[in-house]
C-alpha cells in the first residue's frame, strides 16, 4: 500500500466516524414514541451495502484487488466512507434521516433511505469493477455515477413530489417504489461504470451508452407516481400494490438488463 | 408497562397517549429533559386558560395551531382541550444552560397543566390542536449558550391529504398579533391550503375566525428547503435541537502569536 493509498484509507476511517457513528446513535439513541420501530431498516442498509462491496470486490474488482485482503479492507472503507457522505447528501435530496427516520419514526422514509444507501453504494461499486491504475479512477468513476444517479433522483422527485409523498404523507407504497427505483437506477449506473480503466473520456461515453435505457425506466417511474398520487380520497396507497409490485419491477427490469449485457 | 417510564415519559403519554390519532406528530423532546426526570423539582400549579378562546366551540372540521409564546401556548391548550380539542406539543426545544429561549416556565406550565389535559378524557379521535412556541426562533445566540432554537417544517405536521380525508375542512391559526404567520409556518399553511382546506385566524379583537392571507416565500416546495433552513441550528443528540456553541479554544493556532 502507497502512502498517498494510506491516506485514503485515514481519510476513510474518519468519513466512517463522522457519517455512520451518527447513524447508529440516532436510530438507538433518539426517544421513541413507543410501538413504531422506523429505522430498523436504516440500521441494516449500510451492513448489506457493505456486503454488496465485499461481493463485488471479491468477485469483480482487478486481480491485485480480489486476491488482497488489504485491498480488500482498503476499498471498503473507500465504499463505506462514501456511501456515508451520501447520507448526508440525501436530505439536501429532501429525505433526511434523522429527521424522517429517528424523530418521526417515519417507516416510509425508512424503506426509501435505506433504498438510497443500496443505490449509492450501487454506484460506487460499479467503479471497482475491471482493472484500473489505482483508486482515484474508482473515485472519479464513483463520482460520476453517484452525480448523475442523484441528478435523476431530483427529476423524479420535481415531477411528481415523491420526497413529499414519502415524508409529508408518509406513504409507504411510495417509500417502498422509490426505493426500488433507487436501487434499480443504482444498479443500471454501477455497471455503467464498469470496465477495464482506458481514459476519462471512454469511461464518459461507456457511461452513457451502457445508461441510457434507463430513460425508459425513468418514464415508466415517472408515470407510476402519477398514477399512485395521493389525493385526501386516497391519502395512503396500497403498499403491494402501489409498492412493492412497481419496485420489484424496476428490480427485475435493470438486473435483466445488466445480465443481458453480460461482463464489461 | 407504565410503571416503567419516568416522570417525564409519563406526562409525555398523558398529553400524547399511544392510542391517539395525533401522538405520532407530538414531539416528547421537551419531556424527556432530565430536569423532567423525577417528580417534584418544579412545583406545578393548575394553568389558567384563555378566556377569548372559549368561543371556539364546536371544533368538528376544524385543525386549530396555536403560536404563541411560551406558557401561553399551554394556556391555550388548557382552554381548547375544555372545548373538545385535543392539543398535541410540538415544542421541540430542549432545556439547557445558558438557553437562548427560556423553556423552565414553559415546562413548568406543560407539568402543571398535565392533570388538566388528562382530566378532560378527550376523545382518541379529537380534533387537535397543535402547540407550537412562537419564541422558536428568538434570542440570540453567542459563544457558551445553549442554542435551542427550532423550527418546524411541513413533516412536523400531519399532511393536507390526511386531514381532508379524516373530514376537517379548516384550519384556525392562534397567534399575536392577530393572524402573525412565521415564515416556517407558512410553508405548512400554503400546502394545507392548497389541499383544499380553509385557512383562517383567530382574531382576539373580533373573537372570529378570518380568512388569512400566507405570505409565500421563494423558498416554497424548494427541495432542499430543510436542508439549508436548518443549517446554523444545533441539533440535540437525544432528538429536536439544543446544544452547546462551542468557545473557541483560547489555546487554538487559529490566530497569530
Amino acid at each position: 500500500m502507497s502512502e498517498e493509498e494510506f491516506y485514503v484509507l485515514a481519510a476513510s476511517s474518519v468519513g466512517i466516524f463522522l457519517f455512520w457513528v451518527p447513524w447508529i446513535r440516532d436510530i438507538m439513541v433518539i426517544y421513541d414514541r413507543r410501538g413504531r420501530y422506523a429505522g430498523i431498516a436504516a440500521f441494516f442498509a449500510p451492513f448489506f451495502a457493505l456486503g454488496i462491496l465485499f461481493l463485488v470486490l471479491r468477485n469483480f474488482a482487478s486481480l491485485d484487488v480480489r486476491n488482497n485482503p488489504v485491498y480488500i479492507v482498503f476499498y471498503m472503507a473507500f465504499g463505506l466512507a462514501w456511501c456515508g457522505l451520501m447520507t448526508k447528501c440525501f436530505s439536501f435530496l429532501g429525505l433526511d434521516f434523522r429527521h424522517d427516520v429517528a424523530e418521526q419514526d417515519n417507516y416510509a422514509a425508512d424503506v426509501a433511505i435505506s433504498g438510497a444507501v443500496l443505490g449509492s453504494m450501487l454506484c460506487f461499486s460499479g467503479g471497482n469493477i475491471g482493472d484500473g491504475p489505482g483508486w482515484w479512477v474508482v473515485f472519479f468513476c464513483a463520482a460520476v455515477a453517484t452525480v448523475v444517479w442523484m441528478l435523476v433522483w431530483v427529476v423524479i422527485d420535481q415531477v411528481n413530489g415523491v420526497c413529499e409523498a414519502i415524508t409529508v404523507d408518509q406513504d409507504l407504497a411510495t417509500g417502498v417504489r422509490f426505493a426500488g427505483f433507487l436501487v434499480a437506477s443504482g444498479l443500471v449506473f454501477g455497471r455503467a461504470m464498469a470496465g477495464n480503466w482506458v481514459s476519462a473520456a471512454a469511461t464518459w461515453t461507456d457511461f452513457w451508452r451502457v445508461s441510457a435505457p434507463l430513460g425508459v425506466l425513468v418514464v415508466v417511474a415517472l408515470l407510476l407516481d402519477r398514477l399512485f398520487c395521493l389525493s385526501k380520497e386516497v391519502p395512503r396507497q396500497n403498499v403491494f400494490v402501489a409498492g412493492f409490485l412497481p419496485a420489484g419491477i424496476y428490480i427485475f427490469l435493470s438486473a435483466y438488463y445488466v445480465l443481458r449485457l453480460g461482463a464489461w | 408497562m407504565d410503571e416503567q417510564l419516568t416522570y417525564g415519559e409519563q406526562l409525555f403519554v398523558d398529553w400524547a397517549p399511544d392510542e391517539s390519532v395525533w401522538t405520532p406528530w407530538a414531539k416528547p423532546v421537551l419531556f424527556n429533559s432530565p430536569a423532567l426526570s423525577k417528580k417534584g423539582l418544579f412545583s406545578p400549579s393548575a394553568v389558567e386558560g384563555i378566556p377569548e378562546l372559549e368561543t371556539f366551540a364546536n371544533p368538528t372540521g376544524r385543525v386549530v395551531i396555536v403560536d404563541l409564546p411560551g406558557v401561553n401556548s399551554v394556556r391555550a391548550a388548557v382552554t381548547l382541550a375544555g372545548l373538545g380539542y385535543r392539543p398535541v406539543p410540538l415544542y421541540n426545544g430542549c432545556e439547557g444552560p445558558s438557553a437562548v429561549i427560556p423553556v423552565r416556565e414553559l415546562m413548568d406550565a406543560v407539568e402543571g397543566a398535565t392533570a388538566q389535559i388528562k382530566d378532560r378524557g378527550l376523545s382518541f379521535n379529537a380534533p387537535p390542536a397543535f402547540l407550537l412556541d412562537s419564541r422558536r426562533m428568538s434570542g440570540f445566540p453567542a459563544f457558551g449558550n445553549f442554542d435551542n432554537r427550532w423550527l418546524i417544517f411541513p413533516q412536523d405536521f400531519p399532511s393536507g391529504n390526511l386531514l381532508l380525508s379524516k373530514g376537517f375542512s379548516e384550519v384556525v391559526l392562534v397567534s399575536l398579533p392577530d393572524g402573525a404567520v412565521q415564515k416556517d409556518l407558512a410553508h405548512v399553511l400554503l400546502r394545507w391550503k392548497e389541499s383544499g382546506l380553509a385557512v383562517k385566524f383567530f382574531s382576539f379583537a373580533t373573537q372570529d375566525a378570518l380568512p388569512l392571507n400566507v405570505p409565500r416565500s421563494a423558498q416554497y416546495k424548494l427541495f432542499f428547503y430543510r436542508a439549508l433552513a436548518k443549517l446554523g441550528l444545533h441539533p440535540n443528540s437525544a432528538g429536536g435541537f439544543g446544544d452547546v456553541i462551542a468557545t473557541p479554544s483560547e489555546t487554538s493556532h487559529g490566530g497569530y502569536g
